[in-house]
């Protein structure tokens, strides 16, 4: 045969699902995709999804000591909740219509333990997955019940008392049936004392153990023939030291907690029948609270006592999605599906506990459907047309129409060039549709965000084992929703304000190498403008750089990781900048040498650097201070 | 789990195929930098790879000469279980030799049908029947090659998996040596070493 056995190991047979929603080479996908393993999750030492998008190249992820907040090719509004990002579990969608807000720090629906592959698609895809899919959709597909066959016990500790634990069991039974059952347990003291200046007149500023967090979850797979059955459940409570929205709430107080409760099920139903036909067909179950504990100052009946504030939020829906796809031609590859969904119980509450006082008590019930289709069209041998659009009706604000299409050619040798453009929305959601508190008022007004994406992406292969990707970009997005304040009530509220020019230019150099050896460079320069101002926006970088190498040190069995984030300074909301920072971590992994055991050992931030993230307008603060250097030592057996 | 529907066969890429000679190997190398291979997906890349593997480790692996045996006049790979690899990797062997053998392929739904083959490809689609399969094949001189999870750590010799977007194999070393197999050198180096899980 042509290829030694050397050679063979080194043939790259990558595939994308997310971006067609069938199973593609990443060079045939109409949009740019970088896949992140569960080898670089362990390589490098990932805690949650946010630590892995740190790493991806024109990623950016804030934190305000409550959630994190994931940037995109240089956006990332402060005071919204990552509703431009669409995070699907195995084709799951995990964004809920409350904040929108898909998670990503430990309050993300899965230990990363579970995870097989991220895969990351640029660009809008809402025609294929509608609301959401913005700047870009995040598939994250989980492990098959045989690839952990057996029992597998995980335990973490790190820095700030943090400890969590994992047991899953995984197998395929020889009746065909396959399972994965999994819980796990996070609690974490966070730092004992935040100092914010801002707050320097109570209690010299400082938050006293108001950083913790404790996280549970739980996660079952279970397949049969075509069926599979998945359900997913997390609950986190994260004090909050940082003390969101201000003026109204009081600093340094213990009672200060917001809880999240995430959980689903879903029975997807998957057959390809002969002569090419596939369908699929899943129904699904979903649930989402929020309780918000604010200890508030501003209704207690004498100055200076405090009463409690308390948002109880939920959201339940049920919704179902038939697909259909089939070859013709041996040439096209047809998609065309419809879904349907129903959010029975959209719940806003709000109210003081003592004296009772409710300042809002909304319950909806909006629904929503939608019809798709997809071509992919090869024309030649090396020219291939992806075609696709989608129609959403949404009971809370009408229709919207989105269409993407992509032109992929080959020019020469392991060349791709893709020309992609797409339309994409975002729904205003619950939060901003209905929320009124003492510090908020409603805007039911509100129309969908819209994006227009043009991309032109060059993909090459290179000698050596090296691959380099080039992309240029435009986003024009159009009435952006954001949050500002009435100038006559001092009150917040949303508004579609805003019109954003986003351009710039991507480059990545990647390797890879027998024996494991992995680097990856990228940069990202971006400019996002606010079109009627020409000013750039709040938290956005114009350089982002980003280089990680996977040094095997001895035998396959040790691995060391490193990885190095810079991103140039950004404004914050107030007008100030925060300054460039630059991050480096490292991780030592090794396997197998005790049996069946895995261990590593992780220092984040290693040279200790201090930076700050902009935060939203619901602070007193303009800026929130990131962690230093930390640790994490962990230790998996299988059974 | 994920549906894998991107096996188009594209009639074009074939008459190229055919057309550079026969043997889609040609397509494989060239493939490796033109744009030809980006557009044939007939069966999967991923298979193809696989399909390659299959034949290649014939060469690093000795088998013993039991007494009575009658000499060989082929190298015979079967498959057992469904197809994943399609004709083109009859194709492709034709013009191969495996310790100066002329290669075959076979393919049956049961190990009665594969009797006789040096090697044994376990396909996804008999995962659920290892535990019986591999217990009937033990002890006996054929190489066993899987795809699944936990196939090595069950019994198997080497199992072929995905990793970072590649095709690696794992071997368990005494499953082969229970067989009489003598892997070479190379090959241990090249796969990733398993042991054998006590309860199987």
């Amino acid at each position: 045969m042509g290829l030694s056995l050397d050679q063979l190991l080194e043939v790259n047979v990558d595939k994308v699902y997310a971006a067609s929603k069938f199973e593609q080479k990443i060079t045939e996908a109409p949009s740019s995709v970088s896949i992140v393993t569960q080898e670089d999750i362990k390589q490098q030492g990932y805690r949650t999804l946010g630590d892995l998008l740190r790493g991806v190249r024109g990623f950016y992820v804030t934190y305000d000591r409550s959630y994190n907040f994931v940037g995109v090719r240089g956006i990332n509004r402060p005071g919204d909740f990552g509703g431009r990002v669409l995070i699907n579990v195995d084709g799951h969608r995990l964004n809920e219509p409350i904040y929108d807000s898909a998670f990503t720090d430990t309050e993300f629906l899965l230990s990363l333990d579970l995870v097989d592959r991220v895969e990351v698609i640029r660009g809008p895809g809402s025609s294929l997955y509608g609301n959401n899919a913005f700047f870009t959709v995040i598939n994250v597909i989980t492990r098959r019940g045989a690839a952990v066959n057996g029992v597998e016990v995980s335990g973490t500790a790190g820095s700030f008392d943090t400890y969590s634990g994992r047991v899953t069991y995984g197998n395929k039974f020889p009746n065909g049936v396959e399972l994965l059952l999994s819980g796990s347990y996070l609690n974490s003291e966070g730092h004992d004392r935040l100092f914010f200046p801002e707050y320097s007149s109570v209690n010299n500023g400082i938050a006293e153990n108001l950083d913790g967090t404790e996280t549970k979850r739980g996660f079952l797979s279970l397949s049969y023939g075509d069926f599979t059955l998945q359900g997913g459940y997390m609950d986190r409570q994260k004090h909050s030291g940082a003390a969101q929205y201000a003026p109204y709430t009081v600093f340094n107080d213990p009672r200060f907690l917001n809880e999240d409760e995430r959980a689903y099920a879903e029975l997807k139903f998957d057959h390809e029948f002969a002569s090419d036909w596939l369908l699929q067909a899943r129904v699904y179950y979903d649930h989402y609270t929020f309780n918000g504990t604010y200890p508030v100052n501003n209704n207690a009946p004498d100055p200076g006592t405090t009463t409690i504030n308390l948002d109880r939020n939920a959201a339940n829906w049920v919704g179902g999605e038939l697909m259909v796809s089939k070859t013709l031609w041996e040439r096209q590859h047809v998609t065309v599906g419809a879904e349907v969904r129903d959010d029975y119980q959209i719940e806003v509450h709000n109210f003081d506990v003592n004296p009772p006082m409710t300042y809002l008590d909304s319950l909806k019930y909006p629904w929503s459907f939608a019809l798709y289709a997809q071509d992919e069209a090869m024309l030649c041998t090396n020219l291939t047309v992806n075609a696709g659009v989608r129609y959403d009706y949404f009971s809370t604000f009408g229709d919207t129409v989105n269409p993407r299409g992509a032109i992929i050619y080959n020019p020469w040798a392991a060349g791709t060039l893709k020309f992609i453009y797409g339309q994409a929305f975002r729904a205003p959601n619950a939060f901003e549709l209905y929320y009124i508190q003492p510090a908020y008022k409603a805007n039911p007004n509100l129309m969908p965000e819209r994006i227009r994406s043009y991309e032109l992406v060059y993909e090459q292969g290179l000698p050596a084992n090296l691959r380099l990707t080039g992309s240029l970009f435009l986003n024009d997005i159009d009435g952006l929703i954001s949050q500002t304040v009435d100038p006559y009530d001092g009150k917040n509220f949303f508004a579609n304000l805003e019109s954003v020019q986003a351009r710039g230019f991507e480059t990545e150099l990647e390797g890879r190498w027998k024996g494991g050896w992995r680097t990856r460079l990228s940069y990202t320069y971006t400019e996002a403008r606010d079109s009627s101002t020409d000013l750039i926006l709040s938290n956005s970088p114009r350089h982002l750089g980003k280089a990680s190498a996977v040094l095997p040190l001895w035998r396959e069995k040790i691995f060391a990781g490193l990885e190095f984030q810079a991103m140039s300074s950004r404004q914050t909301v107030a007008g100030n900048t925060v300054g460039a920072s630059c991050v480096a971590n490292a991780t030592l992994y090794a396997r197998e040498l005790v049996k069946n055991l895995e261990f590593s050992a992780s220092l984040y931030n290693i040279f200790d650097k201090k930076f700050s993230d902009p935060v939203s307008p619901d602070y007193l603060q303009d800026t929130i201070q990131q962690d230093g250097r930390t640790f994490r030592v962990k230790l998996t057996y299988h059974f | 789990m994920l549906p894998n529907h991107s096996q188009r066969p594209n009639p074009c890429c074939r008459w190229l195929a055919r057309g550079v000679g026969r043997a889609w190997r040609f397509v494989l190398l060239l493939g490796l930098c033109s744009p030809w291979l980006q557009a044939d997906d007939s069966p999967a890349l991923e298979y193809k790879v696989k399909g390659a593997f299959l034949v290649k480790f014939g060469s690093f692996v000795e088998w013993p000469t039991l007494p009575g045996d009658a000499p060989q006049n082929e190298f015979t790979i079967g498959i057992l279980g469904a197809d994943p690899f399609g004709p083109d990797l009859d194709d492709a062997v034709k013009s191969e030799r495996v310790k100066g053998l002329p290669v075959r392929m076979r393919r049956a739904q049961d190990l009665a049908g594969l009797a006789g083959c040096q090697v044994v490809f376990v396909s996804r689609s008999e995962t659920a029947r290892w535990p019986k399969l591999l217990q009937a094949l033990a002890g006996k001189p054929i190489l066993t090659v899987g795809e699944d999870a936990g196939f090595a750590e069950q019994g198997g010799m080497i199992n072929l998996y995905k990793e970072n977007g590649r095709v690696r194999f794992e071997i368990n070393p005494a499953a082969a040596e229970r067989s009489g197999l003598k892997l070479s050198a190379k090959l241990l180096q090249l796969g990733r070493l398993i042991a054998e899980k006590k309860t199987a």
